[in-house]
């Protein structure tokens, strides 16, 4: 049974210039999990992950981690708190306030009053991990969007920290680097660190999370991912695109040119594999020589 | 004629903001090897304070030139060429000063050198008004001089990393780091904000036009300013930050380092007895 990491009772929250952020929102988190909030541009998805990490009060409701009502006020557990929960925010330029990107990943460690030591040691790793070494001794605002974001995610994962709340981490960085990301952030997971995702990519959803909620100000819908992403007019109803292979397989499906079995896929890897299968089958309908399920398949290929 | 000075003003605001970045930041001077560049910040900062407190009380021109001269030969041992040096230092601030000095040797009374006659107006001008322009102006000049050698030759890190080594309150040093970091960030939205502006200019708009437009562009970059302010608030306050600023010090204070200062410093005394005329100086040189 895995403990309740964060829950969150009926949270709101409003700007101070009345746009309303979020309404009632409610869920928990557990030890171990890995949550993507998935959501449109305006949903409410940064201003959570704010509130989850104390940076913000709900107008409303309340937010608890291990427990713990979380007071941004009460400056002891927020301390203990900040060792346990790393955020990365959307925006680099944010997180990046120092002189140099060595400056800005200790940053973090020093301020956790760790031994000078232990503060190198995790500088240098958190430097090797993201392969940004070069970087370490150049002044933030001399790097290409890219390098920023790396720096920027390498001054959170230094603090090394049970659980990360990452605000869209992917966006401007290159194939090469997400997939370095995505490999590192599963490594993450395994060694039994919990993540909190928010995003609109819906591509890396599947390859990350194991739950999504599906945030538009409040929770559309909170379920696995295969859960939220089999049902593409939910996903439509949130302004979001489900995944293009999801699409193709759910009209598939509604025409009866699937086979019984297949799985609507949320990768292109699933894909594949539901295709071989499909035709796998096919071959065996052929050589019976009695007309199949795909015939239909057949014909249009045909036209 | 409108049009050009449009163009003018226009194109001089990119031009300024293309090369804030290229002059503000630059610090491949600081990457060299030379001999300022491998002296201890701290001790820079001693040593050019020294200078420019000696500077200010120094009145004859003869010492003011001494530390010019010090200065130049400072930046030549440090590897930076005197073309650049003399270029950074004299064009712009010095010579704006002239301009506030200008009036001395016509206001300050005193002997008479010359007369100008303009009109049926005779000018007058003092010795004592002359020797106070240019000594103001080679005390500012001296004064930029060394300021410039100092940052020319030192990173900014390693520079923020010495004045909170030397105790100058975290807050000053926390409040000149980030200015400096997001000079940069707002120059680059600035000017992203105007190319922004330029594409979406079918001709040219009226100097009324533009100065509207300006000024709402630098009330937008002021709301961002604020805005993202908070943000990195926010940022430092989530890994850790609650009102001190923690730093990793690796600098230490060596011999040359403390020789270095030793022989600086010791260099301002013979200074300051020319000036109090404990030392004597051919009469010309007196002044």
């Amino acid at each position: 049974m895995r403990s309740t990491l964060f829950e969150l009772r009926g949270v709101s929250y409003t700007y101070t210039n009345g746009t309303v952020a979020l309404e009632n929102v409610t869920f928990k988190i557990f030890e171990g999990e890995n949550v993507a909030i998935l959501g449109p541009n305006g949903g409410g998805k940064s201003t959570l992950l704010m509130i989850m990490d104390g940076l913000l009060e709900p107008t409303e409701g309340e937010v608890y981690f291990r427990g713990r009502k979380v007071d941004p006020k009460d400056e002891k557990f927020m301390f203990e708190m900040r060792k346990r929960v790393g955020m990365v925010f959307q925006d680099p330029d944010v997180a990046l306030f120092s002189s140099t990107v060595w400056e800005d990943i200790i940053f973090g460690p020093l301020h956790m009053r760790l031994p000078r030591e232990e503060v190198i040691r995790r500088g240098e790793w958190a430097l090797r991990t993201l392969g940004i070494e070069h970087l370490k001794d150049r002044p933030p605002f001399q790097l290409s969007e890219g390098e920023k974001k790396k720096a920027a995610i390498a001054s959170v994962l230094s603090i090394d920290p049970e659980v990360l709340l990452l605000d869209e981490p992917f966006i401007n960085l290159d194939l090469r680097s997400q997939e370095r990301l995505l490999a590192l952030l599963r490594e993450m997971s395994r060694s039994g660190k919990t993540l909190i995702l928010a995003t609109h990519d819906v591509n890396i959803v599947p390859l990350l999370a194991d739950r999504v909620i599906l945030l538009n100000k409040t929770v559309i819908a909170d379920g696995s991912v295969r859960e939220i992403f089999s049902r593409p007019e939910l996903l439509k109803s949130a302004n979001i695109r489900p995944p293009l292979v999801a699409v193709l397989f759910t009209e598939l499906m509604k025409r009866n040119l699937v086979g019984d079995g297949v799985r609507v896929p949320l990768t292109v890897e699933e894909a594949v594999s539901a295709i071989v299968k499909m035709f796998d089958s096919k071959d065996k309908i052929t050589k019976r020589s009695s007309p199949g399920r795909f015939s239909g398949l057949q014909d249009d290929s045909e036209h | 004629m409108a049009m050009g000075l449009r163009r003018m003003v226009h194109l001089s605001v990119r031009e300024v903001l293309q090369k804030f970045r290229d002059v503000m930041f630059q610090d491949r001077i600081a990457r060299r090897e030379g001999l300022l560049q491998s002296i201890d910040p701290r001790a820079k900062i001693v040593v050019i304070v020294a200078l420019i407190f000696t500077a200010v009380f120094l009145k004859k021109i003869v010492t003011l030139v001494a530390i010019l001269f010090l200065a130049v030969l400072l930046a030549m041992l440090s590897k930076i060429s005197l073309r650049f040096f003399l270029l950074r230092t004299f064009v712009f601030i010095p010579l704006f000063s002239a301009v506030i000095a200008i009036p001395l040797p016509f206001i300050v009374g005193g002997e008479t050198i010359t007369s100008i006659a303009l009109g049926g107006i005779l000018i007058r001008v003092s010795r004592e008004g002359l020797l106070q322009m240019v000594q103001f102006i080679l005390r500012v000049w001296v004064c930029v001089s060394l300021s410039v050698l100092l940052v020319l030759t030192t990173t900014w890190p390693k520079l923020m990393h010495a004045l909170a080594r030397m105790r100058v309150p975290r807050v000053f040093v926390l409040i000149a780091d980030m200015t400096y970091r997001y000079l940069f960030y707002f120059a680059d939205m600035l000017y992203k904000m105007l190319l922004a502006r330029e594409s979406r200019l079918t001709g040219p708009i009226g100097m009324m036009d533009t100065m509207k437009t300006g000024a709402s562009a630098v009330g937008a970059l002021l709301v961002r300013a604020y805005e993202h302010g908070e943000r990195v608030y926010l940022a430092m306050k989530s890994r850790g930050f609650c009102g001190s600023i923690e730093i990793l010090d690796n600098l230490t204070l060596r011999p040359r380092d403390i020789t270095f200062m030793m022989l600086l410093i010791l260099s301002i005394i013979p200074l300051i007895l020319v000036e109090v005329h404990a030392l004597p100086l051919p009469s010309h040189l007196l002044i």
